[in-house]
């Protein structure tokens, strides 16, 4: 064996620490969810009080939302209000209300795109604390959108907390591979920066959600009715956003009328059909317009990614 | 001691040819797919996790060899950013390009560093285009259609009481995950395997411009469905011109073309992103728009959620019902 005994050790170590916090999970997570599932069969009263023990939960859940240890798909599942609501309705005692909230409040973040590092609101953010007072406070469909919008805004601070300080980290990396120590190099990517992530989203979620969702709920329900109206119609528009920024990166050359194509498809055909077979039809004229095009795609206009045109805007005029 | 022995094994191994294993390779795969944005910074991204996932082959190339270790744990400490799962392509064709440099050829710090550097914006373009703007929208309109957040659910607007489908947000999960994971996994090891030569060739010849376009044209397609699925304006303003009511929706805009205040609204957020608003504060004025657009100042102020017909320009939940039957109206 060409091992480096001494290095192997350190990386199983990493790879242990990693299994038992994802066997962690995996332990608390499930017997909670089918508490929760047996617990629901019946269930409809309407006011939800938080234990500590489930504001810990929600805590440790956008957490993980943000965090490595789900394979790193925690951005495209855990951080999506759509699969957080499930998790905080399980954990709340109710996955199918919460499943629903968490759908509603996933539209605003349809088209939800990371650019270069900058988020535009913390889906995540939304999903698991935005679920949980709605579910606390019984709130309606506006409502519910009015604390999540908010909510995702603030998630931006903790997003930006995370990111410049883990700039320091670089620098204990730096260190360590001056000293040409490996371990020191993953400490520096994995411990201190889930250190601090852990310090700024656990904690303040779990003290948040104990103390002030059902105070928050409260405070949404006594709005009066017009301006939860008002919320659910920016339900309604904030979607626009979300899709209006992944257009930023593809609406380009000519592939333009397609977007008109796939709207008034979707308009002639009552919104009843699955965006499913709109895929397929989509997959089908792709093939066609790039075979049709063949050799002249190099003069078509060229989409550009967010991570490319980041480098860009720093020279652009803004 | 152990720079020793680790030579020393090496040599009686593969006649002094330091070579990387299949398990490296995966193990390398696995650091990058967990920890690809543990520690994304504002200085220098996804750098440390780059060198993070380089620590198996570093090991295996120069294990023992402090210098060799060092050199080799700076080159990869650089400013690095790209998709985490089709830019796997980067760190197979930087292993491949390691594993030459250790065994003598001449490869410098700085082509690798300038091969990773190449590669990153292209893959993230395509990473960023198809991952981010095409399959995860998809998969998560499927979800929500699955969860059941119909027409029914937002035009009672009471969410009390209602259930979703907890299917929705688990066959999300299971779908996402598969793409990720098995684009990550196949990105990872073809780089490893087809090398820089023919990276940069494919990258070259046209074949990825042809497949980011396209992507963009399904992109659009699937855009354009989810505004008309999604995107929901509702103007409840009537003009009463002597016995006749003109609704402004449906009696005017939805004639001229159906849902154009939608495809309208999502048209101007475009097009005031290109000129460089910050979508946070479109989000805050839009919010605003919304509240104001609702304020009862026409009508009498609704005193249930869906009765803010005629007294608001916009309204939630749906269009005017048609205002023939006076009596059926309340419940």
């Amino acid at each position: 064996m060409v091992k480096n005994p001494k290095g192997e050790r350190r990386l199983t170590r990493g790879g242990k620490i990693s299994l038992v916090i994802s066997t962690l999970v995996v332990i608390i997570g499930i017997p909670t969810a089918v508490q929760a599932m047996t617990f629901t069969e019946t269930e409809a009263a309407p006011v939800v009080t938080i234990s500590l023990f489930q504001a810990i939960l929600i805590g440790l859940g956008y957490y993980l939302s943000q965090s490595p240890w789900i394979a790193g798909l925690s951005f495209w599942t855990l951080n999506r209000p759509l699969v957080a609501g499930l998790l905080v309705g399980i954990i709340l005692g109710d996955p199918g209300q919460g499943t629903l909230i968490g759908a509603a409040i996933n539209l605003i973040y349809l088209g939800f795109i990371s650019a270069g590092g900058a988020i535009p609101g913390d889906p995540g953010l939304a999903g698991w604390v935005g679920t949980t007072i709605a579910l606390a406070g019984n709130l309606n469909y506006g409502a519910a959108l009015a604390i999540a919008v908010p909510i995702g805004l603030l998630g931006t601070v903790i997003w930006n907390g995370r990111m410049t300080v883990d700039s320091l980290f670089m620098h204990a990396a730096d260190r360590a591979a001056e000293r040409a120590d490996i371990g020191g190099v993953i400490r520096a990517n994995v411990l201190y920066p889930q250190a601090w992530l852990f310090l700024i989203t656990f904690v303040p979620v779990t003290i948040a959600v104990y103390l002030g969702a059902s105070f928050i709920g409260d405070v949404i329900n006594g709005f009066p009715v017009w301006l939860l109206g008002g919320l659910a119609i920016a339900g309604g528009i904030l979607p626009a956003i979300g899709i209006a920024m992944n257009m930023k990166f593809i609406f380009l050359g000519s592939a333009i009328p397609y977007f008109f194509v796939g709207y008034l498809v979707m308009v002639v055909l009552g919104n009843e059909v699955s965006i499913m077979v709109l895929a397929v039809i989509g997959v089908a004229l792709a093939f066609l317009h790039v075979t049709f095009l063949g050799d002249r795609v190099h003069s078509a206009n060229k989409p550009q990614s967010p991570k490319m045109r980041k480098s860009e805007e720093t020279e652009a005029t803004r | 001691m152990s720079t020793t022995e680790a030579a020393a094994s090496g040599t009686t191994a593969n006649d002094g040819e330091r070579k990387i294993t299949r398990s490296d390779l995966v193990k390398s795969w696995l650091i990058w797919t967990f920890f690809s944005h543990s520690n994304y910074n504002y200085e220098r991204l996804q750098a440390s996790a780059f060198a993070h996932a380089m620590t198996p082959v570093i090991k295996r190339l120069y294990g023992g060899d402090k210098e060799e270790t060092k050199e080799a744990l700076k080159r990869h400490l650089v400013f690095f950013n790209t998709a985490p799962d089709f830019g796997g392509v980067i760190h197979g064709v930087t292993i491949a390009m390691e594993e030459q440099k250790a065994n003598g050829e001449p490869i410098t710090d700085n082509a690798i560093t300038s091969t990773k550097t190449g590669l990153m914006g292209p893959m993230a373009g395509i990473g960023d285009t198809i991952g981010q703007g095409i399959v995860t929208p998809l998969l998560l309109a499927l979800g929500i259609s699955i969860a059941g957040l119909g027409t029914a659910v937002q035009q009672s607007g009471d969410l009390s009481g209602a259930t979703g489908n907890p299917l929705g947000p688990i066959l999300y999960f299971i779908l996402v995950a598969a793409f990720s994971l098995g684009v990550g996994y196949f990105f990872y090891t073809q780089g490893y395997k087809q090398g820089r030569t023919f990276i940069t060739s494919v990258l070259k010849s046209g074949l990825m411009e042809k497949v980011i376009l396209g992507a963009s044209v399904l992109g659009n397609i699937v855009l354009g469905g989810l505004t008309a699925q999604f995107v929901k304006v509702y103007v409840g303003w009537t003009v009463h011109a002597g016995d006749t009511q003109v609704r402004i929706q449906q009696d005017v805009l939805d004639k001229i073309l159906p849902g154009l205040l939608p495809l309208g609204l999502v048209i101007l957020t475009w097009w005031l992103l290109m000129r460089g608003w910050h979508p946070i504060k479109l989000l805050v004025i839009y919010v605003i728009v919304c509240v104001v657009g609702a304020i009862p100042f026409m009508g009498p102020e609704p005193h249930y959620i869906t009765d803010a017909c005629g007294s608001s320009i916009l309204q939630p939940y749906g269009p005017c019902p048609d205002p023939v039957p006076a009596d059926t109206g309340g419940e």
